[in-house]
């Protein structure tokens, strides 16, 4: 199993260069960069926009700024006899567009750890990140946790009641709720809910007060039920098909006619010899879905209100703020590798049938 | 029961009712900073600075501007810059004969928030940010670096500007000029370039305003607690317990959780405009419409888009930058106003709040032509003037052709692109509407709403036929500001404001003198820009569409609540002095 997993990581290596270069082209390319926006202005002059190229990095050839952004600059420009003041460069310009020397680079990045500063909010990446990242996984490991479960237990039951209306009706309603679309479905549930019903808050993530941050979860847990509710829809759905799938074919199997034959009661059958064996294709959705709840929450986010990462990757694309999108598309892409591998190694672990090499 | 028992009762029931309607009172007229907070919301992204010389966003100037002081205060009643006024640090100016040198008086009852008095020292500070090159300050403030030649402080109380040429726009300049507490700003930036990337950008430990800085909670909100060291509060001390900037990423989360009393005040959404109005008509909310709408315009480029050129060379004379082949013919610019129905457009993209432009004046504005009225709708017109421009429909397919037209080959299409931006809903409409209204006698516009980035990129690139933005006129209104926009020095490929490449002698020569006027006359300056848009009206580099009222609802529960049309921020002027029920 280590020796499997130790090749699939590296394995993952040029996967994961592959994204990062595509991903920057891709983005690097698209028409409307960042400095437009930012200098427009009536009285900037070509100086003053070329300084804040300079001052991005968007000025240098797109390879350089790949290279840049993924090995850092602190080695393409550089203070070799320590008067603080840069002597040597190589890829980039030792002087800015006035003839002034550029201070050393300070970047070191991705590789080791520094995601680079967000052209709109003028700070590190991660620090803008980590700072949404509370809400975000709030919102993501509650509807994981309740999603799972119910998709879990409403798909057996559905297989337990296979052809009867209790699967009928879940059927209808997995297909209703997949097909719907997410944001259509959240304004739903507070026009109801919370405009018509008055049982839960208008979005938000807490009450807003003058304090220093949202109280502990325990207290406001009305302002995570509909969100949570929103996300973990598409989860049950999804999951309570899959799992009455994999339980129906489970079921069908010798050694659960066995069982039956032997006398077991339909409950021990069923959920001790049936899920447990059903749940195992289960596994593999589940590394997968930690990284589409990061999808499903830029919409969420943006209409409960609900501060978190998505949200500001929505306003980060929108400003071409490049480090942002970035950092998320690095995010994204390893958590993808990451869960993948981490379904096949639940799946090794939970079926003694399956053995890597 | 006796007399003495009788007087003894009425005594203690009297005693006990006025003991019981002591905190009624007293809710009416909250002590300083007992009141409850103000709350607003943020609808658009999270601040990005609390640096003044940095910031480029309205969310983060929102913010700022109530923590540091003005150099220069309006007053509310004129909208104009009064010695002494509300908010402002200058008691008193002076004006130079040549009218170069300003010299302000400072006020000396402003203090920062650690006590350390506010004086002409922290105005010098900024000024050298400004004019710091290693400091990535806005493009506000880089203008001045053109205007002003030098800030001087002579004493603690007294700031000398002088200015490069005598302008009548030099208050607007001094008053671009933000004050920070110099004492703290230079030991947060050694180096000023230190602020170009510092984690203070989103502090600001000493302020002096209305209110202080407590807090910003990325995502959610930005907290301001009151500041009961500023001179000059409505009541005398700041009511409020706190000015809340929430976020609130959808509009339509926003009017619901308004209506909901989650908020405080807002700008309502044009498609909800009439919902509230009924509501404040009705009593249930308070409410101010304002005309001080974005303008929307339309941009026609002028000159050949496959060839952008600047409009002078390096001596300053004019350049030949060829011509458009469609919108290069004033006949033709002519003909797209008449045949633009601005009941339509208003009907359908205003929801019947519009107000239709005659010109890019604002209509409040002092220096706007009364006499000039928009273009009347009439179709016929239209169509005489493209006849007459050369363009017919000869194979009756609807779309002209160029039939000895000046401006381009034979055969060429009556044809062209009009650009906006992408979910500005209105614009979209406005862009839908006009590609019917002037395919019917006989353009055939192509309208796309696309990326902002790539819509500014497009325009400032000058390689496109038409697009169509807003303008928010600044505050106070600077006829100046944008009349620049005009200007051929402004006609620069990938910079400059003057995209659609504008040049008219008269029109550069009237500008400069309005600016420069001696005395600043605003009759005789008025004269001058008045007849700058009239050149306007009738050339069309753009077509002046015209705008929508705005309207600001409040909880009916706001004490104090009274708008200003003239002030800066028309109904939250007073907000120092506003009594909200505490939650």
């Amino acid at each position: 199993m280590f020796k499997y997993v130790v090749r699939r990581l590296i394995q993952a290596i040029p996967i994961f260069f592959g994204i990062t270069l595509l991903s920057y082209f891709l983005m690097a390319i698209t028409p409307g960069g960042p400095v437009a926006a930012l200098t427009f202005g009536s009285r900037m002059s070509m100086e003053d926009i070329e300084r804040f190229r300079v001052e991005l990095g968007v000025n240098d050839p797109l390879s350089v700024q790949y290279i840049r952004w993924l090995l850092g600059d602190d080695w393409m420009r550089w203070d070799s006899d320590g008067d603080g003041i840069s002597d040597r460069a190589v890829l980039i310009s030792l002087t800015g567009p006035n003839g002034e020397v550029l201070p050393p680079g300070n970047r070191y990045g991705i590789i080791r750890g520094d995601f680079g500063r967000s052209f709109s909010k003028r700070r590190p990446v991660l620090d803008v990140l980590i700072e949404r990242l509370p809400g975000t996984i709030e919102l993501g490991v509650a509807s994981l946790i309740i999603g799972g479960t119910f998709g879990i237990i409403v798909g057996v039951l559905a297989a337990v009641n296979h052809r009867k209306w209790f699967d009928h009706i879940t059927r209808v309603l997995a297909v209703v709720f997949d097909a719907v679309p997410g944001f259509f479905f959240a304004l739903i549930l507070l026009l109801v809910f919370a405009k018509t019903l008055g049982w839960f808050p208008l979005g938000d993530r807490c009450q807003t007060l003058i304090t220093d941050s949202c109280p502990p979860i325990y207290e406001r847990l009305e302002y995570m039920v509909l969100p949570v509710f929103s996300l973990a829809i598409g989860i049950v759905s999804g999951w309570s098909r899959y799992m009455r799938a994999s339980m129906l074919d489970v079921v069908s199997q010798d050694y659960i006619r066995t069982a039956h034959a032997k006398g077991l009661n339909a409950r021990q059958v069923w959920f001790r010899h049936g899920m447990r064996n059903a749940l195992i294709p289960i596994a593999t959705f589940l590394g997968p879905a930690i990284t589409g709840l990061l999808g499903g929450a830029v919409i969420t986010e943006t209409i409960f209100n609900y501060p978190g990462v998505g949200r500001t990757v929505i306003e980060a694309v929108g400003a071409r703020d490049y480090p942002i999108v970035m950092a998320v598309t690095v995010y994204a892409g390893v958590a993808t590798i990451l869960g993948y591998l981490l379904s096949d190694i639940l799946y090794g672990l939970i079926d003694p049938r399956i053995r890597y090499n | 029961m006796n007399k003495l028992t009788k007087i003894l009762l009425v005594g203690v029931v009297a005693a006990l009712v006025a003991i019981l309607s002591l905190p009624i009172f007293a809710q009416e007229m909250p002590g300083a900073g007992e009141g409850g907070p103000i709350i607003l919301p943020n609808f658009g992204a999270d601040i990005s600075t609390l640096n003044p010389f940095l910031s480029t966003d309205g969310t983060s100037s929102t913010v700022w501007a109530r923590l540091y002081p003005a150099l220069l205060g309006l007053d509310n009643e004129v909208g104009y810059y009064a010695p002494g006024a509300a908010g402002g640090l200058v008691s008193d100016w002076s004006i130079s004969d040549d009218g170069l040198v300003y010299t302000f008086t400072l006020r000396d009852d402003w203090v920062w928030s650690d006590g350390t008095p506010v004086t002409s020292a922290d105005v010098l500070y900024s000024w050298e940010v400004i004019v710091d090159e290693n400091v990535t300050v806005n493009s506000n403030l880089i203008t001045l670096r053109d205007l002003i030649s030098s800030v001087e402080a002579p004493d603690a109380q007294t700031v000398v500007i002088t200015f490069v040429n005598p302008d009548c726009n030099a208050l607007d300049s001094a008053a671009t000029i933000p004050v920070v507490p110099a004492h703290v700003w230079r030991e947060a930036f050694p180096n000023n370039a230190d602020m170009n990337e510092s984690d203070f950008n989103l502090t600001a430990p000493v302020t002096s305003g209305v209110w202080r800085f407590l807090n910003y909670r990325p995502g959610e909100q930005v907290t301001l607690v009151p500041d009961q060291n500023y001179p000059d509060a409505e009541a005398g001390y700041i009511v409020p317990q706190g000015w809340i900037f929430k976020n609130v990423a959808d509009q339509t989360i926003q009017v619901e959780q308004f209506l909901n009393g989650q908020l405080t005040t807002m700008g309502v959404p044009q498609n909800r405009q009439q919902e509230l109005l009924d509501l404040v008509n009705g009593g249930q909310y308070v409410g101010f419409e304002s005309e001080r709408a974005n303008y929307r315009f339309v941009g026609l480029n002028l000159a050949d888009p496959s060839n952008p050129q600047p409009g002078l060379d390096e001596e300053g004379n004019l350049i030949e930058q060829g011509i458009h082949p469609i919108l290069g013919d004033v006949r033709v610019r002519q003909a797209l106003n008449y045949a633009m129905n601005f009941e339509e457009l208003n009907e359908g993209a205003f929801f019947g709040f519009g107000i239709q432009g005659a010109t890019h004046s604002r209509p409040d504005s002092w220096a706007h032509n009364n006499d000039i009225q928009p273009y009347p709708f009439d179709p016929e017109r239209a169509a005489e003037l493209l006849e007459e421009a050369g363009w017919t429909d000869s194979d009756g397919d609807g779309v002209r052709e160029c039939n000895g037209c000046e401006t381009a080959e034979a055969g060429t299409l009556l044809e062209f692109e009009l650009l906006t931006n992408a979910g500005n809903t209105s614009q979209e409409a406005l862009g839908t509407i006009l590609q019917d209204q002037w395919g019917q006698v006989g353009f055939n516009v192509n309208f796309q709403a696309i990326d902002f980035n790539v819509l500014v990129e497009t325009f400032t690139g000058q390689t496109f036929d038409a697009v169509m933005i807003f303008w928010g006129f600044g505050f106070p209104a600077d006829p100046d500001g944008i009349t620049v926009t005009f200007a051929p020095e402004n006609d620069v490929p990938g910079i400059g404001f003057n995209a659609v490449s504008y040049s008219n002698e008269r029109v550069t020569e009237l500008l400069d003198e309005a600016r420069a006027l001696p005395g600043c006359d605003l009759e005789e300056r008025a004269a001058l820009y008045g007849e700058v848009q009239q050149i306007l009206h009738d050339e069309s580099p753009w077509i002046w569409i015209g705008g929508s009222k705005t309207l600001t609802v409040g909880q009916p529960y706001i004490q104090g609540w009274s708008p200003m049309p003239n002030a800066a921020s028309p109904t939250l002027w007073n907000e120092d002095s506003w009594v909200i029920p505490v939650p």
